[in-house]
């Protein structure tokens, strides 16, 4: 039994040297362990045979030949997977330099992805989004924002008109030339204090390198008590740095005139380009941004609401514009020209 | 505005005042300084020198050999080829060996024998003018010999300021110099007047004026004077008019606008022989009535248009432009001053007419300070008897009908503080309102609510831009300057949440979209009406621009697919494949809404979402597929129940479903609601728009603002057994729906939990087809073994039996 053990131990120690990959083994090891008629099933299967006190010790050679069997094909087992892993690289490498062509990336319009960021920026202040219609009435986009029937803006050259007939207390229809209509809807509706952003389509027939028919403009309002021009100041610096993402970027503002706010200002935006040294893109390292002010009385009465209590800063600025400027795109046009070799950029 | 330094510094003392500190100080107080140019630069070798002698070169038949004092003993020989010299003359002068501007330096020479030792200069060569037609000829009382730099202050810098239209006054340069005084905190020096006396005239001699408009005109003041108009406009009022970007022209026209600029008041000049009667009439146009500009311009007149005219004919457009035949020449012995307060909106309403715009016009438009009629004649009064030593020779009238009362602002200490973060001392805020022409009505220290509050007049050149205690504030502000006011973040309360789901949804399915390979374009809101028909609605249905800039933007859009298909035939040849995708609005016209008329027209824009598809390389079913798959996924994040049915009625409730395939186009539902269409795009739209082959669209048909509701998941429980999977083959016609079966099957037992198209098999002789399905079964107590399976099969094929009509060939 013994010989016959230690035999069956020799041949499987030969054979296994022969062996080659994981998969022979395993068959190897069902040939010698598993199987019914297996070799060591053959041998164990002798102790019946023998006679009653041979057995025992019979047994315990049968279960220490198991024994060693096992960790000879464990061992064997570790030593091709140790062998496999080392040449891993070698036996299954792929090119993978080369990123397939089947998919692609699309884009967000530039624009549109201002839209948004002006939103999530203005969103950490407390603003909250508001829209209204594109098709204005004369009331909500001149008259309630202080601007006579007289004044230049409404002549048809700057603003487009609707066929349509007029309504009473709400005048023309029009496409409106800026959102600032929403100023007044959104007080329409809110008591103070109120904190909106509105970005938008706007209109005016104009044509030309700074100006297309359709445009956006995004539209801030903070209507509170005693609202002071330095937390207009600050509310734009912090929108400018997080919008051109460096903290250097600051603003000013400079005198201006616009009806529905008082007084008014031009903001400007310390150059993104040249930081105030003075550059082809910028007057003397200053770039115009777009207007600002404080809420005219008038516009608030429009409103509803009580100019003795309340006061507030409106601001209105180009998206194009801070786009163009941000991203250094020459021609504006170029944004609705559905130029994809422009669009695929961003 | 043009801003001469020199100019400026008459009114107010610029001494010792860097010019970058000005142009900073004026910038920020709101004289926006845009540009700044440096005029008479390296002047230093210019001298003053007079015309001795002026001779014919002996050998040549256009040279002269002038003789020129420069003040020293021995005059100068210089050989000029200039023709509009004459001995006498008053000229700037070179010497040899001097450098002109351009750093040309001028040597001795000999000319055809004669000897050249300097040379005579134009305005070109000085670089203070661009008339090099002959030598510049300076004023006959200028001092010879003198530097040429010095007499007459170069160099000098003009600032280009950017002016506000509520600042009328701002365009003069009195005004500008109220402005600077007020910043450097200096005495603002007025010009110089002469009053018209009483004085005796003849019958024949006496002006009059009639206002027919007195809206259009409120004030017209007029004056006859004679004098010797003849003489030559003095230099430094050339320059200036120069300097101003105006050209000098003849001495009564340069006086004009000289005084223009500086006081802001326009005037004008008429040749009294020119003019018949002694009438000026201010009035509308007539209809069809004939006009012909200064500048050659021919109008055709009518009512809406205000002229001032004489008995026969029309002298000017009011406050725009002087006729042709009415002018002033060099021999004009007496001229009509006219001085007028036009209204600005009628003056405007005139130049985009008639396209006629001048530096008059655009003063007005801004507003011109109705006082300074009178002044601005008093004015030219004074100059012209200085330099043409006139005389009134009718008396004054001053047709005045101006009707501005006087007006008050009161400013508290407590506001200023408020909006400018600070405390203001009373007598501080008094000087710079003050200074800047507003005179103190009232004032205390401590008012009631502690605190001081001053009541100003507004000064008649405020009138139309100063009237309530904001204005002040900016007053107050822009002296002081913003630059010196703190930032700081808001502080007052904080609204209601600023969050805002719809919009965080929409941004989520874009770069959804983003991600599946399609890129956003914006185009125009415009459609022509092609377009509009085009996308299947009538005419009537589109909001009308009634001033569109052309005929491709009359109309409003209803449909976005219009303006991206054109996109797609643009950029088709040079990408293989193009995934565009659009989402903004369209406009319906109110008429057809069915609105109540007290609803906004909110109701009447909706944010569409649109798709187009177009792969050159790709077969249709494919492209169908990409497009499909895309609206699965993009519904599936906005967490949509979504269906495709392909009914005729459900279609065609979408008057955009002419641009499809019949054949090949679905609606899509969400919630039970149709909502849009996909497909394809119809051969004869593709045709229209010059492409071939075909082109996938789809259009979200309905308010995605509206769709976007954010909703939290809530937890259903889930089975933890094994799924049991079969699949099932049945028959049917050709033009089989398998859309409706997945979803009916879906329902018929609680334990199916799947049901997917596998495989569809068109059998072309039979005109029929094989359709398997594949099915999953699962339940939460245990598996569905053999038995529950085919009980479950037996429900489905008698559904397919009953339902549909068709039989099941195989299962597995």
């Amino acid at each position: 039994m013994d010989l016959e053990a230690k035999q069956i131990i020799e041949e499987v120690r030969g054979r296994l040297l022969q062996i080659r990959d994981l998969v022979s083994l395993r068959e190897y090891r069902f040939d010698t362990l598993d199987r019914k008629d297996a070799v060591f099933s053959r041998l164990a299967s002798k102790i019946k045979d023998l006679p009653k006190e041979e057995r025992k010790s019979a047994g315990q050679t049968v279960n220490l030949t198991k024994k060693v069997l096992e960790d000879l094909f464990v061992e064997k087992e570790k030593a091709l997977k140790d062998y496999f892993y080392a040449t891993l690289r070698e036996r299954e490498f792929i090119d993978l330099t080369v990123s397939p062509d089947r998919k692609t990336l699309g884009h967000l319009h530039p624009v549109t992805a201002a839209y948004f960021e002006v939103v999530d920026i203005f969103k950490e202040l407390g603003f909250k989004f508001a829209s209204g219609p594109e098709v204005e009435w004369f009331y909500y986009a001149f008259e309630a924002l202080n601007m006579p029937i007289t004044h230049a803006a409404s002549d048809e050259f700057e603003t487009y008109y609707i066929e349509a007939e007029e309504v009473e207390d709400r005048g023309r229809p029009l496409l409106r030339p800026h959102t600032s209509p929403v100023q007044i809807r959104t007080m329409e509706k809110q008591k103070p204090p109120i904190r909106v952003v509105v970005p938008g389509k706007t209109y005016r027939p104009q044509s030309d390198v700074s100006h297309t028919p359709m445009f956006h403009q995004f539209e801030g309002l903070l209507i509170d008590q005693n609202v002071s021009i330095g937390e207009l100041v600050g509310t734009l610096d912090y929108f400018v740095k997080r919008f051109f993402r460096d903290e250097g970027v600051r603003v000013r503002i400079r005198p201006y005139h616009f009806r529905f706010t008082e007084p008014s200002f031009e903001v400007d935006v310390s150059c993104v380009v040249c930081d105030r040294e003075g550059c082809r893109l910028c007057k003397e390292g200053w770039l115009e941004l777009g207007g600002a002010g404080m809420v005219h009385p008038e516009v608030l009465r429009y409103g509803g609401i009580d100019a003795t209590m309340f006061n507030g800063f409106a601001f209105g600025w180009g998206i194009e514009r801070i786009v163009v400027v941000r991203s250094g795109i020459p021609d504006l046009r170029m944004l609705y020209e559905g130029e994809l070799r422009l669009l695929n950029q961003f | 505005m043009y801003v001469s330094l020199n100019w400026l510094a008459e009114y107010v003392n610029l001494e010792g005042v860097a010019v970058a500190d000005l142009r900073s100080r004026m910038s920020s107080a709101g004289l926006s300084v845009e540009r700044e140019e440096r005029v008479g630069e390296r002047l230093d070798d210019i001298v003053i020198g007079r015309i001795l002698r002026k001779e014919m070169h002996p050998n040549s038949d256009h040279l002269w050999v002038c003789e020129v004092t420069i003040g020293q003993n021995e005059p100068l020989q210089i050989v000029t080829g200039a023709q509009n010299i004459k001995a006498g003359d008053i000229v700037p002068v070179v010497q040899s060996g001097g450098v002109l501007p351009d750093r040309t330096r001028i040597e001795a020479t000999v000319l055809r024998g004669v000897h050249s030792n300097g040379m005579m200069c134009s305005a070109k060569e000085l670089g203070i003018g661009e008339d090099h037609s002959g030598i510049l000829i300076l004023d006959a009382n200028a001092k010879v010999g003198e530097y040429f730099a010095k007499y007459y202050g170069f160099p000098d810098v003009v600032f280009d300021v950017e002016i506000t239209p509520n600042r009328g006054d701002l365009l003069s340069m009195v005004g500008v110099a109220r402005e600077v005084s007020v910043l450097l905190n200096r005495q603002l020096k007025m010009p110089k007047l002469k009053f018209f006396g009483r004085g005796n005239f003849e019958e024949e001699n006496v002006l009059a004026v009639r206002i027919e408009d007195k809206k259009g005109c409120d004030r017209f003041s007029a004056v006859a004077l004679t004098g010797d108009f003849s003489v030559a406009t003095p230099f430094y009022i050339q320059q200036r008019l120069i300097r101003a970007g105006m050209r000098p022209i003849s001495l009564l026209v340069d006086i004009s606008n000289y005084v223009m600029l500086e006081l802001g008041q326009p005037s004008h000049a008429y040749d009294a022989r020119k003019v018949f009667g002694n009438e000026f009439v201010v009035r509308r146009g007539y209809f069809g009535e004939e006009f012909e500009a200064l500048d050659g311009t021919k109008l055709e007149l009518d009512p809406h248009m205000l002229v001032v005219a004489d008995e026969q004919k029309v002298l000017g457009l009011a406050g725009i432009m002087g006729g042709k035949y009415s002018g002033v020449g060099k021999d004009t012995k007496t001229v009509l001053l006219e001085a007028a307060h036009f209204d600005g909106v009628l003056v405007r309403r005139t130049t985009m007419r008639t396209n006629l715009r001048s530096e008059a016009s655009s003063r007005f438009e801004k507003k011109v300070d109705p006082a300074l009629t009178l002044v601005a004649l008093e004015r030219c009064y004074e100059l012209l008897s200085q330099i043409a030593g006139a005389a009134a020779s009718s008396r004054l009238v001053d047709e005045n009908h101006v009707a501005y009362d006087p007006k008050t602002v009161t400013l508290r200490a407590n506001k200023l503080k408020i909006y400018l973060g600070k405390d203001f001392a009373l007598n501080y805020v008094e000087s710079v309102l003050n200074n800047l022409g507003f005179e103190t009505v009232d004032s205390t220290h401590a008012g009631e609510h502690g605190g001081w509050h001053i009541t100003v007049e507004v000064p008649s050149w405020r009138l139309f831009d100063i009237s309530i205690e904001e204005d002040l504030i900016e007053e107050v502000a822009r002296i002081y300057g913003y630059e010196n006011i703190q930032p700081s973040m808001p502080k007052g309360r904080m609204p209601a949440r600023a969050q805002d789901s719809k919009l965080e949804l929409k941004k989520g399915v874009l770069i959804g979209l983003v991600v599946l390979g399609w890129s956003e374009v914006l185009t125009y809101s415009f459609n022509s009406k092609e377009q509009v028909e085009l996308s299947g609605y009538e005419l009537e249905r589109a909001v009308k621009v009634r001033n569109a800039l052309s005929e491709d933007q009359r109309y409003l859009r209803l449909s976005l697919l219009p303006n991206l298909l054109q996109l797609v035939a643009s950029n088709r040849r040079m990408n293989e494949e193009l995934k565009l995708f659009e989402c903004s609005r369209v406009y319906h016209q109110r008429l057809y809404a069915n609105l109540p008329e007290e609803l906004v027209n909110e109701e009447l824009e909706k944010e569409y979402l649109s798709l187009v598809y177009s792969n050159r390389v790709a077969g249709v079913v494919e492209q169908l597929e990409d497009v499909s798959e895309t609206l699965k996924l993009v519904f599936g994040l906005m967490r949509k129940n979504y269906r495709l049915i392909q009914r005729r009625e459900v279609i065609e409730s979408f008057s955009s479903f002419k641009m499809f395939h019949p054949g090949r186009v679905v609606a899509v539902v969400l919630d039970e609601r149709p909502v849009g269409l996909f497909g394809q795009i119809h051969p004869r739209v593709v045709e229209y728009l010059r492409m071939d082959g075909v082109v996938v669209a789809a259009e979200i048909d309905a308010d995605l603002s509206e769709m976007f509701k954010s909703e939290v998941p809530v937890f259903k429980n889930f089975s933890t057994f094994p799924r049991t999977e079969e699949s099932l083959t049945f028959l049917a016609g050709k033009d089989v729906l398998v859309g409706p079966v997945i979803e009916r099957l879906s329902f018929v037992d609680e334990r199916v939990c799947e049901v997917k198209l596998k495989d569809k098999y068109v059998r072309g002789a039979e005109e029929m087809c094989s359709i398997t399905l594949k099915l999953v079964y699962q339940k939460m107590d245990g598996v569905v073994g053999q038995d529950e399976a085919a009980e479950i099969r037996g429900k489905l094929m008698k559904v397919l039996k009953d339902e549909f009509g068709f039989g099941v060939v195989a299962e597995s």
